[in-house]
């Protein structure tokens, strides 16, 4: 389904302060107090006029918010008797998550596919079925973004129950794509605008415009590459620079990779997850064998399992273009350049043959 | 709500300890009604909670027809095990379960097995024998072929009398050069050397092998030179583990998660797999 409206700045506004008014909880990007002012990050919001929808990127994307930096799985105690083991109380209640950008959106979508296989890890899949999700598309773009080239025509839409882009008049046209988002629309009390035809136009020329502007990369040979070519001399001097500090993958939407830990206390215990890394030494480290010692082996398994293993698995690709690992590597690697390399390898292997 | 990083709290109802550092515990579900409901395959494998302490990764070393409990063998290596080794029959501990694939024992049926098992390799590897013998009738012959660094580092050692006692198969036990004792009345020898003596004939024949890397390494190129196709040996691996159900993403090796695809594999499998395990 899409139905297509417009509404004015002020509208939006009143829109959302209603929402929040209606009781939903609303999360959207705002300024982390006491950090620098360029860092954005997925908050509970009082009022609209909090949210920040004008910079580009979150400092992490919203991953965090179904998939949660440290979360409680179970905690026990011994009652003198025996264990019991209670589950963490978590009431799953609808939410809106507003201001994501369509790669934001997309990550979710990736994540999805393995919180879902065989075994249904409800802490996530409980919240991603509450979260009602809207979307901006990019005020801007940045050097880092290469989103087209992984996801397809912009904007990507699959994971957003409502989008919204603003035009140059300021109005935004808002297209409702679910039930879900039809259903928030409601809370607007008043006729709303369907667009207009020269409404499409503007909308179609300024998705143009952003699609435009976007870096186009080719990867279509990088996975082709990747399956030939695990022993290839390439990956000893990939990635030389890179400190395993993780923070590719602490930032990207798609990462999932996580540690479970005992958390003690004296009255009770918790088992917690936390996120984890497959750039960290001690991710595959066993007592007597470690079998990604040096990192060029682990940043090889980051690129593998992106662009290869898990593609295999859920037939989609982990990245989103989103370019976060890009703007928070310390020592500047790029995985576009990388990906761009990898797909020429791909290509001249194709020529020889 | 189904929480799957929950375990079942199981009491460990008898303690054998098996070599100075290895233990293996018989345990049962607290809750009845759990304990009804609980099968599993053979070779596949359970979290453990120490409780305070965490949890650790091995597979269940019972027969998959053995239904009031099960077995797990381990042994004393990490923070997790040290702390599981201190346990003692009464202790309480939480298991997830079962997980991974198995052995696919009755595609064996009419066939020859042999099972090649080095040290605590043997875990695993007594599960799907046991489970073997429990319908012994399906298959030909059955040869069981055991290493351990030394006497006291062989494991099971009650079941390896009883198994040697048995005319319907056949056991061949060894110990490393320098690991016998003056009672010591098996071979003395490496694995692969026992089982090139032993001389299978790979017609017909599956070979189950476990055991540490270097020992696997060389019963394959023993098998090999006796003609051993890469389909006809199983084996299982073993990767760091934390979720165990295909969503922590440690136990990746190439497109596959050692916890979900596996554990147990075939060499024709394995040989197309990174070289990272």
């Amino acid at each position: 389904m899409t139905e297509l409206f417009k509404l004015s700045p002020f509208e939006l506004n009143a829109w959302m302060d209603l929402l929040i008014a209606a009781g939903y909880p609303v999360f959207a990007p705002v300024f982390e107090e006491g950090t620098d002012k360029d860092n954005l990050y997925f908050k509970k919001i009082k009022k609209w006029n909090d949210a920040d929808i004008g910079k580009l990127k979150t400092k992490r994307g919203p991953k965090e918010l179904f998939f949660p930096i440290n979360e409680d799985l179970f905690s026990y105690k011994y009652n003198g008797d025996g264990f019991t083991l209670e589950d963490p109380e978590i009431e799953y209640e609808p939410f809106i998550v507003a201001g994501l950008r369509p790669c934001d959106t997309a990550g979710l979508d990736v994540i999805d596919k393995l919180f879902s296989w065989d075994y249904k890890d409800e802490f996530y899949l409980k919240k991603r079925e509450k979260a009602i999700l809207i979307a901006f598309t990019c005020p801007y773009t940045d050097s880092s973004c290469f989103c087209t080239s992984v996801l397809g025509k912009y904007p990507y839409k699959d994971g957003s129950d409502i989008m919204l882009t603003q035009l140059k008049s300021k109005d935004y046209i808002v297209e409702i794509l679910t039930e879900k988002g039809k259903k928030l629309l409601s809370h607007l009390n008043k006729v709303i605008n369907p667009a207009s035809k020269e409404d499409l136009k503007e909308l179609k020329k300024e998705l143009d415009n952003i699609d435009k502007s976007i870096k186009k990369i080719k990867i279509d040979k990088v996975k082709s590459w990747l399956e030939n070519n695990f022993e290839d001399d390439y990956w000893k001097n990939c990635a030389l620079e890179c400190l395993s500090c993780g923070i590719c993958t602490f930032v990207c939407p798609t990462c999932h990779c996580f540690d479970i830990i005992e958390d003690r206390n004296l009255d009770k215990i918790t088992r917690r997850r936390t996120w984890d890394s497959c750039s960290f030494t001690d991710f595959t480290r066993m007592k007597v064998h470690q079998p990604r010692q040096e990192h060029f082996r682990r940043w090889r398994q980051r690129l593998m399992h992106k662009y290869y293993y898990y593609v295999n698995n859920f037939e989609v690709i982990a990245c989103t273009g989103c370019g976060r690992c890009i703007e928070s590597c310390p020592v500047g690697i790029n995985i576009m350049t990388m990906l761009s390399e990898i797909d020429d390898k791909g290509k001249k292997l194709k020529a020889k043959a | 709500m189904t929480n799957i990083y929950k375990p079942f709290v199981m009491e460990i109802i008898k303690s054998f300890q098996e070599t100075p550092d290895v233990k293996t515990f018989r345990l049962k579900f607290k809750n009845d009604e759990i304990a009804k409901n609980f099968s599993f395959k053979t070779g596949q494998f359970g979290e453990y909670t120490v409780f305070g302490v965490g949890e650790t990764t091995f597979c269940i070393s019972s027969s998959a027809f053995q239904k009031d409990y099960i077995e797990c063998s381990f042994k004393k290596v990490g923070e997790v095990t040290t702390a599981l080794e201190r346990l003692d029959k009464g202790d309480e501990i939480g298991f997830r379960g079962p997980y991974g694939n198995w052995f696919e024992i009755d595609e064996w049926a009419g066939k020859n097995l042999v099972f090649v098992a080095g040290g605590i390799g043997l875990a695993p590897i007594r599960s799907c024998f046991l489970s073997c013998l429990a319908q012994r009738e399906k298959y030909k012959d059955i040869t069981m072929i055991y290493g351990a660094r030394s006497v006291s580092d062989l494991v099971y050692k009650t079941q390896l009398n009883e198994w040697e006692k048995r005319d319907d198969i056949k056991t061949i036990y060894t110990v490393d050069p320098g690991g016998e004792n003056s009672s010591w009345k098996g071979k003395i020898g490496f694995v692969p050397t026992i089982l090139e003596k032993a001389d299978p004939k790979p017609d017909n024949t599956v070979v189950i092998t476990c055991g540490p890397p270097i020992m696997i390494k060389f019963v394959l190129k023993s098998l090999k030179k006796m003609n051993f196709e890469d389909e006809q040996i199983i084996t299982t691996l073993e990767m760091k583990m934390k979720c165990g159900i295909g969503k922590c993403g440690r136990c990746n090796i190439g497109p596959y998660y050692v916890c979900k695809h596996g554990p147990v594999f075939s060499m024709a499998q394995i040989k197309d797999f990174p070289l990272e395990y």
